[in-house]
């Protein structure tokens, strides 16, 4: 029982990882993309989306520690 | 790829650095089932991107400086062809002109105050300008919000034997410093920019 509970658990917390890692991946492309181009349209889209995505991916991968850890 | 540096190189590693460990963890995430797996998560899902974000917004803050950055939007077109007038009356251009402010922030050099470096209200008002500019929904002419003011021209000036000691300037020293008289009051020809088919425009030599 203790182990089927354990291994749920690993589950969720593996699922969590993977949508932490998607957030941040897709917001340091963004970030990458954007580095490139002078332009107040590319600090915009950085801020309001790569910044945004990353600080998601961050707070998800927090969330999922200490969610795995109680 | 203008504003490549050193800077950008070190970001663009570090972002390339963390993709590849972010994929490493998707591939495996059993990995993370030990302590050292999950440290090795930690690093990968909060402290480089972190670094990461910190460092992009830092080269932003920074590119939002440059003159480029600025005559990018359409609206400041004709703003950064004032800069280019041929005659030294006009005072952003003889300030660009004689390399008075750096070349490669030229309009950051006066307007210091604006948008991203301003409050909060300016940071939305900003937003709202990237907005009209993306749709072209601007209204002319373009103006400032507040009136300019002295101290972007003090920062340099004051103290200054040219400036102090000029007699012109004499009598109102204090209340340039003050605020209460506007430099732009006796130095009027700024950047003009529903004017400037009345005026030559100066042609740099190559690699100015």
């Amino acid at each position: 029982m203790n182990s089927l509970r354990r291994s749920t658990a690993r589950k969720g917390l593996e699922g969590r990882l993977h949508t932490a890692g998607w957030l941040i991946a897709v917001g340091l492309v963004v970030e990458l993309a954007t580095l490139f181009w002078i332009h107040p349209v590319s600090m915009t889209l950085f801020l309001c989306l790569g910044a945004v995505f990353v600080l998601a991916g961050m707070a998800v991968f927090l969330w999922s520690v200490v969610s795995g850890s109680g | 790829m203008a504003g490549v540096t050193g800077f950008t190189i070190t970001l663009i590693f570090l972002a390339i650095v963390t993709l590849a460990m972010i994929a490493v963890i998707l591939r495996r995430p059993d990995l993370t089932a030990s302590a050292g797996g999950m440290l090795f998560a930690f690093f990968t899902f909060f402290m480089l991107p972190g670094v990461a974000l910190l460092g992009g917004t830092v080269q932003h803050y920074e590119q939002a400086k440059s003159t480029e950055f600025c005559v990018s939007c359409h609206v400041n077109k004709p703003f950064e062809e004032s800069l280019y007038i041929d005659d030294g009356r006009f005072l952003p251009a003889a300030h660009f002109q004689n390399r008075r402010i750096p070349a490669d922030r030229a309009c950051y050099a006066c307007h210091s105050d604006y948008t991203m470096f301003g409050d909060v209200d300016d940071k939305i008002r900003g937003v709202r300008h990237v907005w009209h500019n993306v749709w072209g929904t601007w209204s002319e002419p373009v103006a400032l919000y507040e009136p300019f003011e002295n101290t972007a021209c003090l920062e340099c000036h004051a103290g200054a034997r040219s400036y102090e000691e000029h007699p012109d300037h004499r009598p109102y020293l204090r209340e340039l410093l003050d605020g209460s008289r506007s430099c732009v009051t006796c130095h009027n020809l700024v950047h003009e920019v529903d004017k400037l088919d009345r005026f030559g425009r100066w042609q740099p030599e190559a690699g100015e």
